[in-house]
């Protein structure tokens, strides 16, 4: 009966309440969903890169270097020599490098030019290797293993031939025309900056810029970065000063992981931000519908003195206006969560491509579930407030007319 | 359920002593004594602003008095805490107002429905409505209608089933007529008093209508009664 008058009573009121419902849905949306942006992000940064020691490029910043080598976001201000990455990879605690060469792109995915150690070694998520989900790793100069998304998107198979442009931006005027690449591999999506990428053998990023040579044999000058691991993690931070003191160029090496932390730190102000002001909007919209409810009793004087002359207590006028605050909220929150799935759908193509992270569409996360049940109290705490009203005005006196 | 009527054969319907009710600083009632045998039917006459609604409020335990005694069926209201009178009032008091005595965007039988619940529940409430339908001569399918949606004379002859759909002893009425014309007004109170009758509740009927006096074999004057506002 009670949920039965809750019920009645808010439909009575339809165009207040589906404007409350809206106010409501929408901010929660905005929260719920800028939290699981923040989420998603922070941890597809975390996995991006795993396994890896040390980076080291030209000095520049550390985020900087993160950045254009591991997320290929930016470029890097400076070369390092070649003769100084085969030293440091000659080091004796050195366990592997992976080379890397950015600079070029095709149809806007940056091209990496590496070699095979990036197959063996490279590591996202939880440690976990990449995997050719067709074909083979490259082998001649001329041949190109895509990432899932540039395979997916440019609908490339295995065997087509393509042609990569100089510089990084979508379109080109300098084509690299007579060196077409064959696709012979397709790597397994991960998620990360990988499945964006197209990756070739350092021999043949040179061959594309130097017309006419023997690609066979093409031996770089210069790379962009090189990843390392170590044969033991103990040594990291040696080898870390040792690196930054290089004597032939000035390089930088930094931890990815403590690189991240940064990366994070650096945008929490932002991140905090946001959350503030979506709360803010959310106890704008709650304050809206105690707001809402309050007016309405005015209306409902005549109600609900009638149910008091039935016999109903001053407490349960109070938790009949608790309850429409609860139907409200939990019918706020169904819609905000089936939008945000939808938005969260649609969008996701758009986050792959531009930022390489992919938003997780599972928002049943045990951080959803506090931002939800966060709400939930806030709402209920926020229906206090008409609801001791009510009860307030119906256990003082009753006037009537007459 | 049906709920058990109190032993109410020694104790008077109503009894009250010095009761006083005050807004503020002002008092609206003050009657020394007053007393209402079980089974008696009576028209209270009063005019407006007279205290017959603070009366009533009081005599159903909405309103506690601000001084002496009232006891209700040999229950002591003002002893009483307040979920208590409103348990009471659901079980032992009907109620008919002047108007807006439905809730009208619920349908009539939610409507009784709700008395029944708040009473705690009643096992043959449908053949009870029946019963009620028939004596206060309202169509069966009224019972589906929105109350907001029936003419006036329909809306307070279901005010009526309302009040008594829980068995009252006591049924307290407040100008129910005054919004009727002439011919449902002696309808009305024919089907009243014959439910009444049937029903074997007392009955105060509040109004400021000597018209209606006719019907009662017993007539009180509020003023009478009341103290309040007499130089003493």
């Amino acid at each position: 009966m009670f949920w039965r008058v809750a019920g009645q009573s808010l439909l009575q009121r339809r165009a207040s309440v589906a404007l409350t419902v809206a106010a409501l849905t929408l901010s929660i949306l905005v929260l719920v969903g800028i939290e699981h942006l923040r989420q998603s992000a922070r941890s597809g940064f975390a996995r991006t890169v795993s396994g890896v020691d040390l980076i080291v490029g030209a000095r520049t910043g550390d985020i900087n270097l993160l950045l254009y080598s591991v997320f290929r976001l930016g470029n890097a201000s400076n070369n390092i020599r070649w003769r100084s990455y085969e030293e440091i990879a000659a080091s004796p605690e050195v366990a592997w490098t992976i080379p890397l060469s950015l600079g070029d792109s095709h149809k806007g995915y940056r091209v990496l030019g590496t070699n095979g150690d990036y197959f063996v070694h490279y590591r996202y998520g939880r440690d976990r290797p990449l995997a050719l989900r067709e074909g083979v790793p490259f082998a001649g100069p001329f041949d190109v293993v895509l990432g899932a998304e540039v395979a997916r998107r440019l609908g490339y198979a295995l065997g087509d031939q393509l042609v990569l442009a100089h510089g990084t931006g979508h379109v080109s005027f300098t084509h690299h025309d007579e060196h077409p690449f064959t696709v012979v591999g397709i790597l397994a999506p991960t998620g990360t900056p990988v499945d964006q990428t197209l990756h070739i053998s350092l021999a043949g990023m040179e061959a594309m810029h130097r017309e006419g040579a023997d690609a066979e044999h093409l031996q770089p000058h210069t790379i962009t970065a090189f990843m390392l691991g170590l044969k033991s993690r103990v040594q990291v931070f040696q080898l870390q000063r040792r690196i930054n003191q290089y004597g032939g160029e000035p390089l930088q090496a930094i931890l990815p992981g403590v690189t991240l932390t940064q990366l994070w730190s650096t945008l929490s102000i932002m991140e905090n931000t946001l959350r503030v002001i979506s709360t803010l909007v959310l106890v704008a919209a709650l304050f809206g519908m105690a707001a809402m409810l309050l007016a309405s009793l005015r209306e409902r004087r005549r109600e609900i003195l009638l149910m008091r002359t039935l016999g109903a207590s001053p407490l349960f006028i109070a938790l009949l206006l608790q309850m429409e605050v609860l139907l409200m909220v939990v019918l706020s929150l169904a819609l905000a969560l089936g939008l945000l799935v939808l938005a969260l759908a649609a969008g996701r193509a758009f986050w792959i491509s531009s930022v390489g992270l992919d938003i997780s569409l599972n928002l049943f996360t045990s951080a959803t579930a506090w931002t939800l049940l966060l709400i939930f109290v806030a709402a209920v705490l926020m229906g206090l407030i008409p609801a001791w009203s009510a009860y307030r005005r119906s256990s003082a006196g009753v006037e009537r007319q007459g | 359920m049906t709920q058990p009527h109190l032993d109410s054969t020694a104790q008077p319907a109503i009894a009250l002593r010095e009761l006083g009710f005050a807004y503020g600083a002002q008092t609206v009632l003050q009657i020394p004594e007053w007393q209402l045998p079980v089974g008696e039917r009576i028209f209270l006459r009063g005019a407006s602003g007279s205290g017959k609604s603070t009366l009533l409020n009081l005599l159903c335990g909405i309103l506690s008095p601000t001084s002496g005694s009232l006891s209700v069926l040999g229950q002591d209201l003002v002893r009483m805490n307040g979920s208590a009178r409103d348990r009471f009032r659901a079980r032992h008091l009907g109620v008919v107002f002047q108007q807006f005595n439905l809730i009208p965007w619920m349908s009539v039988r939610d409507n009784v429905r709700l008395a029944v619940y708040f009473a705690g529940g009643q096992r043959d409430l449908e053949q009870h409505l029946r019963e009620l339908c028939a004596q206060l001569n309202l169509p069966l399918d009224v019972l589906e209608q929105k109350a907001g949606r029936l003419s006036i004379g329909q809306q307070q002859r279901v005010a009526v089933m309302r009040a008594l759909i829980n068995r009252p002893e006591i049924l307290l009425v407040d100008e129910p007529t005054s919004a009727l014309d002439q011919d449902n007004r002696d309808g009305f109170m024919r089907l009243l008093l014959q439910v009444v009758e049937a029903c074997n509740a007392t009955l105060i009927f509040v109004s400021h209508d000597q018209g209606l006096a006719e019907h009662f074999p017993v007539q009180l004057e509020l003023s009478d009664l009341n103290r309040a506002g007499r130089a003493v």
